[in-house]
């Protein structure tokens, strides 16, 4: 059928003049428009007049969150982002340092800064080491690590703006810029500068071999004073008498003919912060069951050999007319015989000269003796008052006029691996024997009980802590024991076992005390005190002509 | 706007510039720590550009207010709107580092997801639509004077039926007109009056049964039979009419589809631009 339409004029159809006739469709959309551009615009004045929060790229760390509702509050150089643009520059930031130090106030110690390049910081050799590098490298490079770590800032390494992280959670990006390329660039090389993450990480420097790593000489690290190879494995040089076999023995004769199996935790208890373990001291892990001294001497403190002296001849003066108690031994073991009185002359004081031989005889016994090698089985404990200086201590004879011995320092330091930090409150899901071993390689699986009583020749080359005799074993794990759990992939904030550089290494090494962090309550109270100062003086200021 | 080998060069151009920024977000991506963000200068480049595509998707409407302006033709405006608008999907992810942001940057991401979703939308629609409502309404009229479209049909109708019928046409259902004897122009002007009236109005019901076709023609046909010969050509343009009438519906379903979207698209698209460019003055201040 033809379609009538064709012979309609347009006319007869529509109204000709079609802009009295809007379509609805644009007039809504028209309408939501302008409701829509106004809405944004008044839903965002809030934002705009006082809380900025909703104009950041994520939430601020959970330490900034008091900061966060005022931009200026941190970020004191306006139009930044827009030089950084301009001048393809990261390294701009719109926080400055001095910003980030009006809480911050400990010093920003990193790896070049003067006050951390002393005797302490293990950079210092390498800085400071000229005359080790002839052709004037060594100034340059420094000049221009000071420069690159000046510019970068804090911001350049604490990036904010990163969710609920905290700030210290560097990325390994930071840290590899410079450590993935400079071995090129220093010489003499003192440590590894060829690795990005920590699936390169080279063994670390207390296992490693001057003849299997021959471009980073183990004997210029820092750490090898405490140990010297022996061909094939390196030795403590920590100078004590220790053997962990003996003490970890199941059935460890105690004083009182009782037996006790002692743990790690016994001796090794955390510090305060849970990350290391607080020294070992001779009254509190020892004294319990080794007390020093003999029958004929009196328990004596463990104290410096001139103090000992002291207390002798004190204790020979006072019973120098007659026979002398012997010292009442706790546990009931064989009573010495007495000490045979010194005949002196009653009218006259003791003298120096007259009490020597004795002294010297009790020194002796307390610095010079040997104890006897033990014999495979098990210790009898008869008695407490068995222990000379020199069953955990090496000794030597001076010629000083006040001593007469001296114990040679056991060197036993507060912190294996100074360059690493680790917690050990976080790895306590894990056996100690887990990590710690005698050679560093994983533990062997055999249990406790076949190392006892007696350790067996077979046993005697296992890596077990129960097989370790003397102190001379290095205890530390290598980097194959971490790698166990870590060096599978993780990023920041996830929840995967880390592998960052962060979560070993430290990059500012000062401690912050509480003389160089002041604390926010502090700053608050000093804003504070600084508002009613201001408030005071604008009357006085109003008043003035 | 129909997708056709005319927007060839635009496709190809917005692919290769999507590549090439995908490589330099890539290298970009691997060379600063802690992954990308909008906030170096790689990035902040990245979002000027997505800025840039979306300020120019942006000014189609107001290159619409000023159709004399010689900038260009209405055509290639809509085209570069539709290929700088999706150019500027990746170059916005690139900005943000795939990452939400904060809450501004939250609502900025959410309503620059529907523009760009509507708009897909929009345009799937206009591949389809059009040609569906040429097929399925060629009657159609102007969209805004579809009403008058109906009236003026009507108008037309009443006419034709007045001539034929005469006076009866005016009250065929009166008591007197009843009682009288059948004849086939009260018939006829009883149909319209009773059925045929109601559905030509402009806001007649989509429920009505004349929008039935079958059943339209059916009554149609019985009255057909039931006049004299001489009166069947006003039948047939009864049955016109009611095809004019149903296509007029279908045109403005079909309209609706084909504008709807844009009532997001559009206010949304304010809101993005108002939103963004309180995103870039906060952002490049601090």
């Amino acid at each position: 059928m033809a379609d009538p339409r064709r012979l309609k004029s347009i006319a007869s159809r529509y109204d000709l003049e079609v802009t009295r006739h809007r379509d609805p469709w644009l007039t809504l959309r028209s309408r939501l428009s302008y409701i829509f551009a106004l809405g944004s615009i008044v839903a965002c004045l809030p934002w705009l007049l006082g809380d900025h929060r909703a104009f950041q790229s994520r939430c601020v760390s959970d330490a900034h969150r008091v900061f966060e509702q005022n931009c200026q509050n941190c970020h004191d150089r306006s139009l930044v982002p827009l030089r950084r643009m301009m001048t393809f520059d990261n390294t701009i930031h719109s926080t400055s340092d001095k910003k980030c130090r009006v809480c911050h106030r400990e010093s920003n110690e990193d790896h070049l800064s003067p006050s951390i390049t002393g005797e302490t910081h293990p950079l210092s050799k390498w800085l400071d080491g000229a005359d080790e590098i002839s052709d004037g490298r060594y100034e340059a490079l420094k000049q221009r690590l000071q420069a690159h770590f000046s510019e970068l800032g804090c911001a350049g390494c604490h990036q904010e703006h990163r969710g609920h992280l905290q700030l210290a959670d560097v990325a390994d990006a930071h840290c590899s810029k410079c450590h993935s390329t400079a071995h090129d660039q220093v010489s003499p090389r003192r440590f590894e500068l060829n690795f990005s993450e920590f699936g390169h990480h080279p063994e670390f420097a207390l296992w490693r071999n001057r003849d299997q790593t021959p471009t980073v000489p183990a004997v210029e690290h820092p750490n090898p004073p405490l140990v010297k190879w022996d061909g094939v494995n390196p030795v403590d040089q920590a100078a004590i008498k220790f053997s962990h076999h003996r003490h970890l023995d199941p059935q460890l004769p105690i004083p009182g003919g009782k037996t006790v199996a002692l743990g790690c935790v016994d001796c090794h208890q955390s510090d305060p912060s849970g990350a290391y373990f607080r020294p070992l001291t001779f009254e509190q892990d020892c004294q319990r069951c080794h007390k020093l001294g003999f029958p004929s001497t009196g328990e004596l403190p463990h104290s410096k050999p001139e103090i000992i002296r002291g207390i002798l001849l004190d204790r020979l003066a006072k019973h120098r007319d007659g026979k002398r108690p012997a010292a009442a031994d706790e546990l009931g073991g064989p009573t010495k015989a007495p000490i045979p009185a010194i005949k002196i002359n009653s009218d006259a004081q003791p003298s120096l000269a007259t009490l020597k031989p004795e002294l010297e005889k009790l020194e002796q016994q307390l610095f010079a003796v040997l104890h006897p090698k033990t014999s495979n089985e098990r210790p009898r404990v008869t008695g407490l008052l068995e222990a000379a200086c020199t069953k955990c201590h090496f000794t030597e004879r001076t010629d000083g006029a006040g001593e007469a011995w001296k114990v040679i320092p056991p060197r036993m330091p507060a912190q294996w691996m100074s360059h690493s930090r680790f917690r050990h409150d976080r790895h306590s899901s894990v056996d100690c024997q887990a990590c710690h071993t005698r050679n560093g390689h994983r533990m062997d699986t055999v249990p406790r009980e076949q190392f006892y009583p007696v350790l067996k020749d077979g046993w005697k080359e296992s890596v077990s802590i129960y097989a370790s005799e003397s102190a001379q074993d290095v205890l530390m794990p290598r980097i194959e024991i971490c790698r166990q759990c870590h060096g599978h992939g993780s990023t920041p904030g996830s929840r995967s076992v880390g592998d960052r550089c962060v979560d070993c290494h430290a990059y500012h090494h000062t401690p912050m005390t509480s003389e160089s962090r002041p604390g926010i309550a502090e700053l608050l109270k000093a804003g504070r005190q600084g508002r009613r100062d201001a408030k005071r003086a604008e009357p006085a200021t109003g008043a003035a002509p | 706007m129909i997708l056709d080998r005319s927007h060839y060069y635009w496709a190809l151009a917005t692919l290769s510039m999507a590549l090439a920024s995908t490589a330099l977000f890539w290298i970009y991506a691997q060379s600063v720590p802690n992954g990308p963000r909008g906030g170096t200068w790689q990035g902040m480049l990245f979002g000027v550009a997505g800025t840039a595509c979306m300020t120019y998707a942006g000014l189609l409407a107001g290159r619409k207010t000023v159709p004399k302006w010689r900038v260009g033709t209405a055509q290639t405006w809509l085209r570069g709107h539709i290929w700088m608008g999706l150019l500027s999907v990746p170059l916005i992810l690139f900005h943000c580092g795939f990452r939400w942001g904060g809450s501004l940057e939250q609502v900025l991401l959410v309503t620059f997801a529907i523009v760009v979703f509507s708009g897909i939308y929009g345009l799937a629609l206009q591949q389809v639509l059009p040609r569906l409502m040429s097929t399925n309404a060629p009657a159609q009229a102007i969209a805004p004077q579809v009403h008058i479209a109906c009236e003026k049909l009507r108008q037309s109708i009443e006419v034709r039926l007045q001539k034929v019928c005469g006076a009866v046409f005016l009250d065929p259902l009166s008591p007197v007109a009843v009682h009288n004897e059948y004849s086939p122009e009260r018939e006829l002007a009883a149909f319209y009056w009773e059925q045929l009236a109601g559905f030509l109005e402009s806001d007649a019901s989509r429920q009505h049964d004349l929008s039935n076709p079958t059943l339209a023609s059916a009554r149609l046909s019985r009255l057909k039979e039931s006049v004299p010969e001489a009166l069947r050509p006003v039948v047939e343009e009864l049955q016109l009419a009611c095809d004019e009438r149903r296509q007029l519906f279908s045109q403005m379903t079909i309209h609706h589809w084909l504008h709807g979207w844009l009532c997001v698209h559009v206010p949304l698209s304010i809101t993005l631009l108002v939103l963004g460019m309180l995103h870039v003055i906060m952002s490049v201040y601090y």
